[in-house]
């Protein structure tokens, strides 16, 4: 039993508590106070007071390890040496951006720009896989007549007319005669409508080539005035440089048969776009047109086409609904081979105008 | 000012080349209210762009930093936890608000990068399964055995032997209380500082303290 019951004792952990902040000062006089009244009464606190205070007095005799000769030149020249680069040209501006910042800034660049790369390679991709996109590379366009007001391609005015008279009337054919009193009379007949064609609405009308194939030339010239459609006279309007395929294949198909297809019955596209899909354009490009236009049932077909060493369509296989028209359009195509391993199947949409 | 000489030589393991002895009077650093102003000076003449004032404190606070690192992770690493603290603090000063004093700021940092290295040297030991850090920790036999020519070699020897033992328990103590201990008895902090470089309140240093002086009376008893 201690000698002065009021004094509250401690445990081991707070005497030493205690005892410490006593040696480094930390005490308030009242702790003081209470320390020395328990140093009074208690010779263990006692001991262990003298215990911890040689034990403070050791560790501060501790020697200090001092410096090596040169540290701080040293430590000058390699901070300043690391510290300088772009962290330096920071430190110039007034700028102390921490190195993981900087890191980060960077890294958040690099990622920005990998995505921009791989978004608008994934958008030219989508884009050439879309069937009815729009492509520039290796579109050609094929102008078939002038007769919409829409076009203004179209607009041109008619003087490749006589050209086109001279081109036909050049072209090497055992009913060359016959076809040039037809294409002065198709054109005669052409001249009358225009002026009452130019006052009436467009009209689609269904296809009359078959017709037009049946039939004399004037059956066909009646049936296609009584129709008062806007018909337009093949290679008869021929604005473009394309037009010279177009007359050269309406050429190839008058001589064999002995029926020209002068007037078409349907509304004819002004032109219609071929494109040659991405994938194969740096392959094949679109050389000349064997085949008269087609009406334009739809206005845009896509064909898978197989193709000869000569660039002549051996087979099509249409892959959007079409016309037998179409399709014999589409195999009168001749292409061009651009390089040496362009594929023989390649695939083309025609569009119309 | 406590007037010691001392001693010290090492060797470096790698690059060939060898510290020059250097014999030099170690003192505690104490810092003094005009010292806090002319640090304030330095720093700001430094974010002005005169690289100059950082040597200032370079040679202020080298030789403080390089003690600490020394007893934390010995003299021949300690040189490279001095550099790579002043690289920091040549990097960060700009975000250095002046709560508490550069001293202790660099001491944190310090500290910092001695745990870094602590953290590479225990991985590369239980690569290479050498010794772990419950070892007799940093080597100052050099530093310790150094003759107090007032004393007989007996006395000598005794006081290195003690001073060997000391170090021991001290690199034996769990980290949080050999922090406070380095920080308190041996830097000279006060518990403020030593709170304000451990980032606890200061009634953690206290029982770290008194706990860890405890532990080591019982290990040198």
């Amino acid at each position: 039993m201690s000698a002065r019951p009021d004094l509250v004792r401690l445990s081991g952990e707070d005497l030493d508590l205690l005892l410490s902040r006593s040696l480094d000062g930390d005490l308030s006089s009242e702790e003081e106070r209470s320390l020395a009244e328990i140093l009074a009464s208690d010779p263990r606190a006692v001991r262990r007071r003298e215990e911890l205070a040689a034990l403070v007095g050791k560790l501060n005799a501790l020697p200090d390890p001092a410096p090596p000769l040169g540290l701080t030149a040293r430590t000058n020249a390699w901070t300043a040496e690391r510290g300088k680069g772009i962290g330096a040209v920071w430190h110039r501006l007034g700028l102390f951006p921490p190195p993981p910042m900087l890191r980060g800034i960077g890294a958040l660049f690099v990622i920005v720009l990998i995505g921009m790369s791989v978004l608008r390679t994934q958008n030219v991709r989508q884009k050439a896989e879309e069937p009815g996109a729009e492509k520039n590379d290796g579109r050609v366009a094929i102008f078939f007549g002038e007769r919409g007001a829409s076009s203004p391609s179209a607009q041109k005015p008619s003087a490749p007319r006589a050209p086109a008279r001279e081109a036909v009337a050049a072209a090497p054919s055992v009913n060359a005669p016959l076809q040039k009193s037809r294409i002065a009379a198709a054109e005669k007949s052409a001249e009358k409508k225009d002026a009452v064609m130019d006052e009436l609405p467009f009209r689609p009308q269904p296809p009359k080539a078959e017709i037009a194939r049946s039939e004399p030339f004037s059956a066909r010239r009646d049936a296609a005035s009584g129709a008062k459609t806007a018909g337009a006279v093949a290679g008869a309007a021929a604005p473009a440089a394309h037009s010279e395929s177009v007359l050269s294949s309406a050429r190839d198909e008058m001589a064999p048969s002995g029926a020209a297809p002068v007037l078409r019955a349907a509304r004819a596209p002004l032109a219609w776009d071929v494109t040659v899909a991405n994938a194969f354009v740096r392959g094949w490009s679109l050389r000349r047109v064997a085949a008269p236009p087609p009406p334009a049932s739809t206005p845009t077909v896509s064909y898978r086409v197989t193709l000869d060493t000569e660039g002549k369509v051996v087979s099509a296989r249409a892959l959007d609904a079409t016309t037998p028209e179409m399709d014999t359009a589409v195999r009168s195509l001749v292409f061009q081979k651009l390089t040496a391993d362009a594929p023989s199947e390649i695939e083309i949409a025609l569009a119309a105008r | 000012m406590t007037a010691r000489i001392l001693a010290y030589a090492t060797v470096r393991p790698r690059g060939g080349h060898g510290r020059i002895a250097a014999v030099v009077p170690a003192e505690r650093h104490t810092e003094g209210p005009d010292e806090a102003a002319g640090d304030e000076r330095a720093v700001a003449r430094f974010l002005a762009g005169d690289v100059s004032a950082f040597e200032t404190l370079v040679r202020r606070y080298s030789g403080m930093v390089f003690a600490l690192a020394a007893r934390l992770v010995g003299p021949l690493d300690a040189e490279d936890v001095v550099q790579e603290t002043f690289l920091r603090a040549w990097r960060g000063l700009s975000g250095f608000r002046g709560e508490s004093s550069l001293k202790t700021w660099l001491y944190s940092i310090a500290l910092n990068r001695v745990r870094d290295r602590r953290g590479t040297l225990a991985r590369l030991r239980a690569l290479f399964d050498a010794e772990g850090p419950g070892g007799d920790g940093p080597d100052f036999s050099l530093v310790d055995g150094l003759a107090d020519g007032g004393l007989t070699p007996e006395e000598n020897a005794a006081r290195a032997e003690e001073r060997r033992r000391l170090r021991k328990a001290i690199a034996a103590l769990p980290e949080e209380f050999r922090l406070a201990v380095v920080l308190r008895d041996l830097e000279g902090l006060s518990y403020e500082e030593v709170a304000s470089v451990l980032e606890v309140p200061v009634g953690t240093v206290r029982s770290r303290l008194a706990r860890g002086r405890a532990i080591l009376k019982e290990a040198l008893s």
